[in-house]
């Protein structure tokens, strides 16, 4: 009778203790797929904040881009390189000079903080621009960059020290299959895993147009509609790392609205 | 027995219960603890993500709140300085926010602001400063921290084509285009009637971006009434349209027939070249074209900075006799030279006659001086109203009124040489006014009488009392007679600086008939000048009542001049008569309505015919404010006129800055055309080449004293979470 009943004790003790390891399986899946996505957001609403420091805030907009794709939407955003006291790189071509478009070595008023390597963006007073990278730094009032450009650029034209940063969603495989994962790629450099499990990067744009309720897009349509984002709504969606026992993925969704505070000028 | 010992349990599954409770106790203990870690660690990411976002807001609200009191030290003309940049706290909630200033090094520096940028191409002096903000928890540990970089920049006003404090409206009849930047404090009016308004680029000038912003909204159509008509053109910051190197224009269309709020949704697709709703930048105010108290009681007790820092102060005082001058009537108005503190400077004081009895120098008979370009015609003079002998008053100026006869006036104004009848009697008159005007004789001494009379300001429907100062001879006799006033070659400030005032009872009247004129000063003789030398001196002439100018002002090389200099002229309202206002007309100059008689004319009859007019300086003068009803003329009636300009044109090339309302002069616009009897017989309008000076794009030819000013943005904002 007690090893009957202490049969039946086992059974259910061991029924629950399975019972709750698959709890916590589960739990740490949510947390997991949770963190996963919270830390996703986090950097992206991190550097959507940042967006647009110390870039142009007329002619061509250039702050923010990106791609509309369902659920895997894509966004870029470019903020200018600070110096060490967190002030803005950039500078502006003297009066009475010319960058000219097949030139190495250009004046500006000032090259401090520019170094080799940097990316920047010059900008005419038209408000057309492109990039180049700078290769030298001559002097305090030259820069030398490595690419020819398209035309020339009189005097007052901008020069910035550009920092670009593109999210997008890719998948690779490993011994467990096809895993999704965010990655993260600055300027022109390899892009890199930023967060795992992330399946689903779904972006829009609130517009300050007919507010209230103002418009919502899912992509600006052109430089017009770009400037005016009030904020970015962005919608991620992680899963995590093993299915449960039915083979079904537990997923996490967050959401939340970005509004620029470098986008425009205060 | 044995049955019984059978019954018993064995020996050995003694104590199995209790193994069995405590094995499973252990597994529910360790179910129990896993689950517990779980949502402890749960419990705990989850906090610590809660505080950390708490702290990151806590530390933005302290950076916040630190942008925006040291940003009212940039806007109170003050730069941080001692205790600004020592740490500050606020408490919230339970933490403690603590924020603090510090100043990039090398502030200021002189730089050109970089296309891109609100006012991208500009001048200035700009200072450089980082906020930094921290938010601490109640355990003491640092749990966000945010920055900002901040620009506060010193921008020369006249870099605009037109700059206002109050709304700006700019609704002109003809065509009309304006090169370069345009910005009001206020609402921005732009509409055009029945023609096109385009404000444009201009690259062969120099004019390579626009930008048209507004501190409110801007508006297309009219303030005045609910009308929108006419095409207004503004250049987008695009260049995508053949030619290619010319910014490409778009319209901002009329939506109906009624004024209406253009949403900065649409401004959006120039790109930037028209930004509304930027907030008010700090301006100058009116109160820097005032002298002191102790000169005039339309003086303040802490003068403006025209006043202080002038290199010349002349001033006239109404119902003040002064010392006949050379052999000339006694009990004519006291014009002197004060000091910066108000008090008569008696050597040059004494200069000054010698220069307005200099009749040899001014008639070119020593050599290698002089001579003055309007021969005969004494350099500094005033211009009286009609004594009450003459039956002239407020708005009286036909029938009775019998103001230009020599004889109206106490002492008699002198006759006019050489001429019988009723030229002779046109005693107000009586100076040859040299070779070029009216045939008069030169003279090689003056009649010491330093009046004239008879300018009548229909706007203002007044007699007007004028200082009148020929700005050239007074540079021209200063170098080549010793330098009594100040040096030839003074930088200080930029250049010369000349205050002229009426001091007299009606100085702080709200409607006074006060104003100094500059005249024959087609050039102005500095060495050096724009495109000549790399920083040429350049000439400001200030007043604290109505400014006219009256011909050719800073023209340049042409006609015998030099090389053009830095210029503005600055007054409570800016008056622009043109270079045939003292020369014969086109129905002739024969009787005593010539010259300032004429104004008391029909603005119809030919006599008060204007001419093709050029002026190359900046303006800064008081504006009054449109309402519904009672239109101001717009920008393209800044400058006030008081002829027939029909098809004549004034070439100006400058900027044109308002400071606000207009102080002493309140006479309102009323449109052009008409005569005495029908119309408001005050002008009609020229054709208006009108252009931003690019000269002024280099901050070396901003004319001396440019009123700047004071623009705070933020460029930068970082956040770090710890």
């Amino acid at each position: 009778m007690g090893v009957m009943l202490m049969g039946l004790a086992v059974v259910a003790t061991s029924g629950m203790f399975v019972a709750g390891k698959e709890h916590m399986k589960r739990q740490s899946r949510e947390v997991e797929a949770t963190q996963a996505a919270r830390a996703a957001v986090d950097m992206i609403i991190r550097d959507l904040r940042l967006g647009g420091a110390c870039l142009p805030v007329t002619g061509d907009f250039i702050s923010l881009d990106g791609i509309n794709n369902g659920n895997t939407d894509q966004i870029t955003t470019r903020t200018g390189l600070t110096r060490p006291d967190l002030s803005c790189i950039r500078t502006s071509v003297p009066t009475g000079a010319t960058v000219t478009a097949s030139g190495g070595v250009f004046s500006v008023s000032s090259s401090e903080g520019f170094s080799p390597g940097m990316r920047a963006y010059i900008r005419h007073p038209d408000g057309l621009g492109e990039y180049f990278d700078v290769i030298a730094v001559p002097s305090p009032t030259q820069l030398a960059k490595e690419q020819p450009l398209s035309r020339n650029y009189p005097e007052t034209s901008g020069v910035y020290a550009i920092d670009e940063r593109r999210f997008y969603l890719q998948n690779f495989t490993n011994w467990r299959g096809t895993v999704p994962e965010l990655v993260l790629q600055v300027g022109n450099q390899s892009p890199q895993s930023f967060a795992v499990g992330i399946e689903k990067l779904n972006i829009q744009y609130q517009l300050r147009r007919n507010c209230p309720p103002c418009d919502v897009v899912d992509l600006p349509a052109n430089n017009a509609e770009w400037s005016v984002v009030e904020q970015v709504l962005v919608n991620v969606t992680a899963r995590s790392e093993l299915p449960d026992a039915t083979g079904s993925y537990l997923r996490r969704t967050v959401s939340v609205g970005v509004k620029p505070r470098n986008l425009l000028p205060q | 027995m044995s049955m019984t010992r059978r019954n018993s349990p064995p020996l050995n599954e003694r104590g199995m219960a209790l193994i069995g409770v405590l094995v499973l106790s252990a597994l529910l203990m360790s179910l129990a603890i896993a689950l517990a870690l779980a949502v402890r660690s749960d419990q705990q990411m989850r906090g610590a993500f809660g505080s950390s976002i708490t702290g990151f807001y806590a530390a933005e609200s302290g950076l916040n709140m630190g942008m925006g009191e040291y940003r009212n030290i940039f806007l109170e003309y003050n730069v941080p300085s001692g205790n600004d940049f020592n740490p500050r706290t606020l408490t919230v909630g339970n933490r403690t926010v603590t924020y603090k200033l510090s100043e990039r090094a090398g502030n200021p520096q002189n730089i050109v602001i970089p296309s891109g940028e609100l006012f991208s191409g500009l001048n200035a002096i700009q200072y450089r400063y980082i906020v930094n903000s921290t938010a601490t928890n109640a355990s003491g540990d640092v749990e966000a921290g945010v920055g900002a970089e901040f620009l506060v920049g010193y921008i020369p006003l006249f870099q605009f084509v037109a700059f206002y404090k109050n709304d700006l409206e700019i609704l002109p009849g003809p065509n009309m285009t304006l090169n370069g930047r345009v910005h009001t404090n206020g609402k921005l009016y732009l509409s055009s009637s029945g023609n096109t308004l385009t404000i444009a680029d201009n690259p062969a000038q120099g004019v390579y971006t626009v930008q048209v912003s507004a501190g409110q909204g801007v508006y297309r159509g009219r303030k005045d009434t609910t009308v929108c008509d006419g095409t207004v053109t503004i250049d987008m910051l695009e260049d995508k349209v053949a030619p290619f190197g010319d910014l490409d224009p778009k319209t901002l269309p009329c939506n109906g027939t009624t004024t209406r709020l253009v949403p900065q949704s649409e401004l959006a697709d120039w790109k930037g070249s028209i930004i509304s709703n930027i907030g008010n930048i700090a301006i100058p105010e009116p109160d820097i074209i005032l002298p002191p108290t102790s000169v005039s009681n339309g003086g303040t007790a802490n003068p403006g900075v025209y006043w202080d820092k002038a290199d010349l102060r002349i001033v006239a005082h109404p119902g003040v006799a002064g010392p006949a001058l050379g052999g000339g009537p006694a009990g004519l108005m006291l014009i002197d030279v004060v000091t910066a503190a108000g008090v008569q400077d008696a050597t040059k004081t004494t200069a000054l006659r010698n220069f307005m009895m200099d009749g040899r120098w001014n008639e070119g008979e020593l050599a290698s001086k002089g001579p003055s370009r309007m021969r005969g015609t004494m350099p500094i003079f005033y211009t009286d109203v009609p004594n009450a002998a003459s039956n002239c008053g407020p708005g009286v100026y036909s029938g009775a009124c019998t103001h230009i006869n020599r004889t109206n006036y106490t002492p008699n104004l002198p006759d006019r040489t050489g001429y019988t009848g009723n030229n002779a009697n046109s005693g107000a008159y009586a100076e040859a006014m040299g070779p070029g005007f009216l045939g008069g004789a030169a003279v090689a001494t003056f009649d010491g009488d330093y009046r004239r009379g008879g300018f009548y300001n229909h706007r203002e429907k007044k007699w007007m009392l004028l200082l009148n100062i020929n700005i050239r001879d007074l540079i021209l006799w200063n170098k080549e007679n010793g330098e009594p006033f100040f040096a030839h070659n003074d930088n200080t400030e930029g250049g010369l600086v000349i205050f002229a005032t009426v001091a007299g009872p009606n100085s702080n009247s709200t409607n006074n008939n006060y104003g100094v004129r500059i005249f024959g000063s087609n050039d102005i003789p500095l060495t050096g000048g724009i495109g000549i030398s790399a920083d040429p001196t350049g000439v400001t002439v200030a007043t604290d009542q109505a400014m006219y100018v009256i011909g050719d002002y800073n023209r340049g090389t042409v006609n015998g001049g030099v090389a053009r200099q830095p210029a503005s002229i600055i007054g409570d309202s800016i008056n622009v008569m043109s270079s045939n206002y003292w020369r014969s007309g086109a129905a002739g100059c024969t009787d005593q309505r010539c010259r300032d008689g004429q104004s008391s004319l029909d603005l119809t009859g030919g006599r008060r015919t204007g001419a093709n007019t050029w002026i190359n300086a900046a303006f800064l003068g008081g504006v009054s404010n449109s309402a519904v009803g009672n239109y101001n003329g717009g920008l393209e009636n800044y400058p006030r006129f008081h002829e027939d300009w029909s098809g004549t044109t004034l070439n100006y090339q400058g900027s044109f800055v308002s400071l606000g309302d207009t102080k002493h002069v309140n006479g309102a616009w009323c449109g052009t055309g008409g005569s005495n009897s029908s119309g408001c017989n005050i002008y009609n309008p020229p054709t208006r080449a009108w252009n931003f000076d690019p000269a002024f794009n280099n901050a070396a030819n901003l004319p001396p004293l440019t009123p700047r000013f004071v623009y705070v943005q933020q460029v930068l904002f970082t956040e770090d979470f710890k």
